[in-house]
Formats: structure tokens, C-alpha cells, sequence
């Protein structure tokens, strides 16, 4: 071994003095291997599976129906008064239908009315929807809990909470009483079709009509308040948003669903937040316990470096040796973090990792609670890790350059 | 109390027209009142067509719509009695106030006013604590014969939301009335709704059945 190590002061590459120095000691090397491996798992997955959850907290979102994109009257956003309505609304989505960047399109009416099972009455949002659109664009017709989704006219598709209010069930009739955009009074009779449970405001307070029979009832003959649709990817609107300007009118605005639900991208940058604080706890964690075994396999070689030193090796290439030795002992490390984050996340972003309980009681008070997250692995994601520990390394070889500079040589000979 | 009894007597028979303005457009519809004592009332819209038969009852605390489209009376919960009324800028609880205004509020005269033999009153009310009352105040401009000329409703914060006028007061079925009133959104000045008396007539023979449920749902 001394052989080699004067050999390197003549001129042997540091490289392959360094390489044999990590294999002197396999089973410490193996473990700080495991240990760069191990740490680089936990903050990839943790790191992937918080990106990952965004995407159907923003599918879930706008699959109980408010689509990615929408059309609507300008004022109605703000004031969401029956008089600002859209027309000629069939013709365009017929129209969007032969647009590539769309998915799914659909239509929808909305107004604040007076349900009523007589003697019970209690204020409702009451939605016209086109029910076959519907099924496209919206999970809600699949929540049904008794009875059936919307096949027709004169028919009721209402929230569980407001069936009970209401004393309803299947086949109950159902009457809507509210105001025109003119002031007259909008009213309709109807079946209830259908019941269903989802998030709680919505099984109080939802009740969904065909849009034949809102526009009946409330005098507003080819008008609605929304279009709405949905596209491929809802972090890339651009083409889908081009497709929906095209057949945008005078007085109307196009809103995507971080406008139109402000809760959700607001939700996503509080928990983006809150979520880096903890991650960079994790990856300090991981990093200083490496550390920790980086300075101590240093310490524990004073003897050694004493021996060197005393047989004239200069400390600075000293130094240098032992940088070398800690990039190639993170070079293996992040290779084994590699392969090991490669055999653990990839598959979970194919099947997912289930949530359970968010089936039941759980999801109805919590609004946007998927029910499986695919982690998410970004650029981001997986340099992070790698890049805090190389740091967290050369770090720990400046305590030993420090260390190795006030070393005693006879003192050191004498360490244990 | 008298102010109020003013307009209604033990019973009445009314007919008037209404005009809703709004910034898009405007539209006048015409419905006739009855009334008995202070509580009860019906209101039946004569015009325009569509609006023909549409009704609203009050008995006591409780109040119906009826449309003759779906042929079905519907009861308003309480929580809807401070929306507008047939799209007007007046409430249902505007309608049905009638003698709240004593049982809930705290009154106070802060300004009297003579002039041409008349004395004019400028009352403060104030809801009482936990009154079921939405406003943070009202005040009341009234004369000494007992007519009401201005109201205005105030918020929480104290801003005046909107504001009720009479106008043309005059000598009405034998008593002095404001043929017109105005309410107006204080916010909003293409925003109003005016009422006016056509006709009216007091204390005539009204059948109770008149202020049923069935007689709603019958025209």
C-alpha cells in the first residue's frame, strides 16, 4: 500500500490511488454508499410524490365540472347574475367538437333558485348541463348513489344532503322556482332521476337539470352561462385556449381553471411551501448523517495521514488524494441512488400509490382528495438530492483540509 | 304603527303597477294587493302576460309564491326573505316587514323639521340585540299626518345600501298616501324600482279565504 502511495507523489494519477484507498475498507465504503443511496430514495420519493399529488388534486377539481378552460359572459365571474348568459352556445360546441387541442366540450346554465318538496323548501344552485356532454366532462354523473344520472327532460339529478333536507328520493318530484334575467319568475317541475354523494357543499346544495329544461324554466331559449372544456395536459392550455378564442364572442371572457378556481392554485403554492420547508429538513438530515460519515472515516485515518506526512508527502496532495477519494465515493453513491430510485419510484408512476380511506367519509369533507398519487419525477426531483450531498461532501473534506493542516506529525503517529 | 296602518287600514284593496330599472333595461309589470290587518296580504300580477297569475302570499310570518306555469305554491324559507322580490330592488322582507319594525328595533327621533303647518320626523332606528335583521340600521323620515317619505337601509358598516322615496303625496281611497315610491340602490343609480298606487281602496269586505293557500293556487 505504501508502494503505491509514494509511487503517487512521482506522478500515478490520483484517481486510481484514490479508487484502491476506497476498497481498503470495503464495509465502511459499502455503507456510506448505502447510506448516499438510501438518502437519495427518501428525499426523491418524498420530492416526486408531492409534485405528483398536484395533478389530480387539479383533475379533481375540474372534473366535478369545472373543466380546465370555460367560456363565459364577462361579468359573470365576478357576479354570477342569470342575465349574464352566452348564446348561440349548440352551434359553437358543435364547432369545438372538430378542434384537436379540446377534449371534451360542454355547456352549462346556472342559477340560485328555491328547490322545493312542498312543505320543505331550501335555496339551491341549480345547473342546466347537456346530461351526454356531461358524462364527458364531469365525474359527478358517475357519483350516483341511488336512482340513475340525467337521461332526460323534466329531471333531477340532486345531492344527498338535499334530498334528505328535502325528504326527496328517486322519483320525488322536485319543483325549481327562481328569477328570469328579466325578473320574471323561472319555475319547472321535475323528477328527481337520480341521487348523489360527493363533497358536502355539493350533495347541500347542487341540483343538476337538463339544460332543455333550465332554459325552459328560466326563459332563456339557447343561452347558458358556460362552455366548458377540457383538455389533454392542464398544465399546457395554450392550443386548447387558441381552439376555445376562436369562437369567442363580443362580451364574453375565456378563464382557465387557475382563474376560475383560484382555491386550487392557491392550494398548490401554500402546500408547495410548506412541503420545501420540510424537504429541506429531510435533505439536511440526510446530508449532515453522511457527512457524519464522511469526517469520521477522515478522523479515524490520522494515523495514517501521519505515516504519510512523515515520510515526506506533501499535505496539500494529501489533501487533494482525499477529495478525490469523497467525488468517487459520491459518484458510486448517486449511481446506487440512481438505480435504487429507478427500481422504487418508476413503477409507482405507472400504478400509483393508493390513499386509503379517501374512498369513504373522508373525500366528502375534503374536496380535492384523490384517491392515488403517481409520483412525479422532474429535472428538479432527481438532481436535488445528488447535488445536496455532493455539497454536504465537500464540505466535509474542508473540515479534514483544516484538520490535516494542524496536524502534529508525532501525534498523529501516536493516534490510535 | 299608525304610519303603517296608514297605508293598509283593517283591510284594502290595491292596484298597482311596478317599474324595474337596470342599466340594461327596464320593465313595468302591474299587479293587484289585497291586504287584511297588519300581517296578511296577497299579491297577484295582472301584467305583462307572462307574468299574469304569479302570486305571493303572506299569512302572519309565513310566506308562498305561486306560478301558474307549474301550477305549484312553493314556501319561502326564511333565509330567502332578504332576496329581491320578483326581481325588483324591494325584498321579501320589505313586503312583510309591516310592524317589525317596533317588535325588533330601538327607535330614536334625532331631527323635526316644521314647515307649512306640518311637522316631519327624522327617526334612527336601530335593530335590537340578536334581532333577526340584516341591516345595521334604518332611519325613517315621517310626517305628523302619518305619511312615510323616505327610508333608508344601511349595512353593518354603517353605508347606506339603499334608500326608499315617496313622492305625489296625495289624498289616495279617502287617506294621504305617496302615489309613487322609489326604491333605489344606493350603489348602483341605474338601479331602481318604482311602485305606483293606481287605485286603492280601504277597509272593504275582503272573504278570508282570500289569504289561503288554495285561493293562491286559484285564480
Amino acid at each position: 500500500m505504501n508502494d503505491q502511495t509514494v509511487r503517487a507523489t512521482k506522478g500515478t494519477p490520483f484517481i486510481y490511488v484514490a479508487w484502491r484507498n476506497l476498497w481498503r475498507n470495503r464495509r465502511r465504503t459499502i455503507l456510506t454508499v448505502a447510506a448516499i443511496a438510501f438518502g437519495m430514495l427518501i428525499v426523491q420519493l418524498a420530492m416526486s410524490v408531492q409534485s405528483g399529488s398536484y395533478g389530480p388534486m387539479i383533475e379533481l377539481g375540474t372534473r366535478m365540472g369545472g373543466g380546465h378552460i370555460q367560456i363565459l359572459h364577462q361579468s359573470f365571474h365576478d357576479e354570477p347574475r342569470i342575465e349574464y348568459s352566452i348564446s348561440n352556445v349548440r352551434a359553437r360546441l358543435v364547432e369545438l367538437d372538430g378542434a384537436d387541442d379540446l377534449e371534451n366540450v360542454s355547456a352549462r346554465a346556472e342559477a340560485f333558485a328555491l328547490v322545493s318538496n312542498d312543505p320543505h323548501s331550501t335555496a339551491a344552485l341549480v345547473n342546466g348541463v347537456i346530461p351526454e356532454r356531461e358524462l364527458a366532462i364531469s365525474e359527478l354523473p358517475t357519483k350516483v348513489a341511488r336512482g340513475t344520472y340525467l337521461t332526460g327532460d323534466n329531471q333531477a339529478f340532486i345531492g344527498a344532503v338535499l334530498a334528505r333536507n328535502l325528504q326527496l328520493d328517486v322519483g320525488g318530484e322536485l319543483v325549481i322556482l327562481g328569477t328570469n334575467a328579466d325578473g320574471g319568475i323561472g319555475a319547472a317541475v321535475v323528477e328527481v332521476s337520480g341521487i348523489f354523494e360527493a363533497t358536502t357543499d355539493l350533495e347541500r346544495a347542487l341540483v343538476q337539470i337538463s339544460l332543455n329544461t333550465f332554459q325552459e324554466a328560466f326563459d332563456m331559449p339557447g343561452q347558458a352561462h358556460r362552455i366548458v372544456a377540457l383538455v389533454d395536459e392542464p398544465t399546457n392550455m395554450t392550443a386548447g385556449i387558441e381552439a376555445l378564442a376562436s369562437v369567442l364572442e363580443s362580451n364574453e371572457s375565456l378563464m382557465d381553471w387557475r382563474e376560475l378556481m383560484p382555491e386550487i392554485s392557491q392550494g398548490i403554492e401554500i402546500d408547495v411551501v410548506s412541503n420545501a420547508i420540510l424537504q429541506f429538513v429531510l435533505i439536511l438530515i440526510v446530508v449532515l448523517s453522511i457527512m457524519n460519515t464522511f469526517v469520521m472515516t477522515l478522523f479515524e485515518r490520522t494515523r495514517e495521514y501521519g505515516v504519510l506526512f512523515a515520510i515526506g508527502m506533501k499535505r496539500a496532495s494529501v489533501y487533494r488524494m482525499t477529495l478525490v477519494e469523497v467525488v468517487l465515493l459520491w459518484l458510486v453513491g448517486i449511481v446506487c441512488g440512481g438505480l435504487l430510485t429507478g427500481l422504487v419510484v418508476v413503477p409507482l408512476m405507472f400504478t400509483g400509490i393508493a390513499i386509503p380511506a379517501s374512498e369513504d367519509a373522508l373525500q366528502s369533507q375534503f374536496a380535492f382528495m384523490p384517491t392515488s398519487i403517481f409520483p412525479d419525477l422532474s429535472w428538479w426531483v432527481v438532481l436535488t438530492a445528488p447535488v445536496a450531498i455532493g455539497i454536504g461532501a465537500v464540505i466535509s473534506v474542508s473540515f479534514v483540509a483544516i484538520r490535516l493542516a494542524r496536524l502534529d506529525i508525532t501525534e498523529a503517529l501516536r493516534s490510535e | 304603527m299608525r304610519m303603517i296602518d296608514q297605508s293598509r287600514g283593517l283591510s284594502s284593496y290595491s292596484e298597482l303597477s311596478m317599474t324595474v330599472n337596470r342599466p340594461q333595461w327596464q320593465r313595468t309589470s302591474s299587479f293587484n294587493v289585497w291586504t287584511r290587518g297588519r300581517e296578511d296580504a296577497l299579491i297577484r300580477f295582472t301584467a305583462p302576460p307572462k307574468d299574469a297569475g304569479n302570486a305571493t302570499l303572506k299569512v302572519a310570518d309565513s310566506m308562498w309564491t305561486y306560478s301558474p306555469k307549474i301550477r305549484r305554491a312553493v314556501r319561502l324559507p326564511k333565509s330567502m326573505m332578504s332576496q329581491e322580490w320578483a326581481g325588483s330592488d324591494f325584498s321579501y322582507n320589505d313586503l312583510a316587514r309591516s310592524d317589525k319594525l317596533l317588535a325588533y328595533y330601538e327607535h330614536e327621533i334625532v331631527e323635526v323639521i316644521e314647515a307649512d303647518g306640518l311637522t316631519t320626523y327624522t327617526i334612527e332606528s336601530t335593530p335590537r340585540e340578536n334581532a333577526p335583521v340584516v341591516w345595521g340600521k334604518e332611519t325613517l323620515v315621517f310626517r305628523s299626518d302619518n305619511v312615510l317619505l323616505e327610508q333608508t337601509f344601511f349595512d353593518q358598516e354603517m353605508r347606506a345600501v339603499k334608500s326608499m322615496r315617496a313622492f305625489e303625496v296625495q289624498e289616495l281611497g279617502g287617506r294621504m298616501l305617496a302615489k309613487r315610491t322609489r326604491m333605489s340602490d344606493l350603489e348602483d343609480p341605474e338601479k331602481w324600482t318604482e311602485i305606483v298606487y293606481n287605485a286603492i281602496e280601504f277597509d272593504v269586505d275582503i272573504d278570508d279565504r282570500t289569504f289561503t293557500q288554495f285561493a293562491l293556487r286559484s285564480e
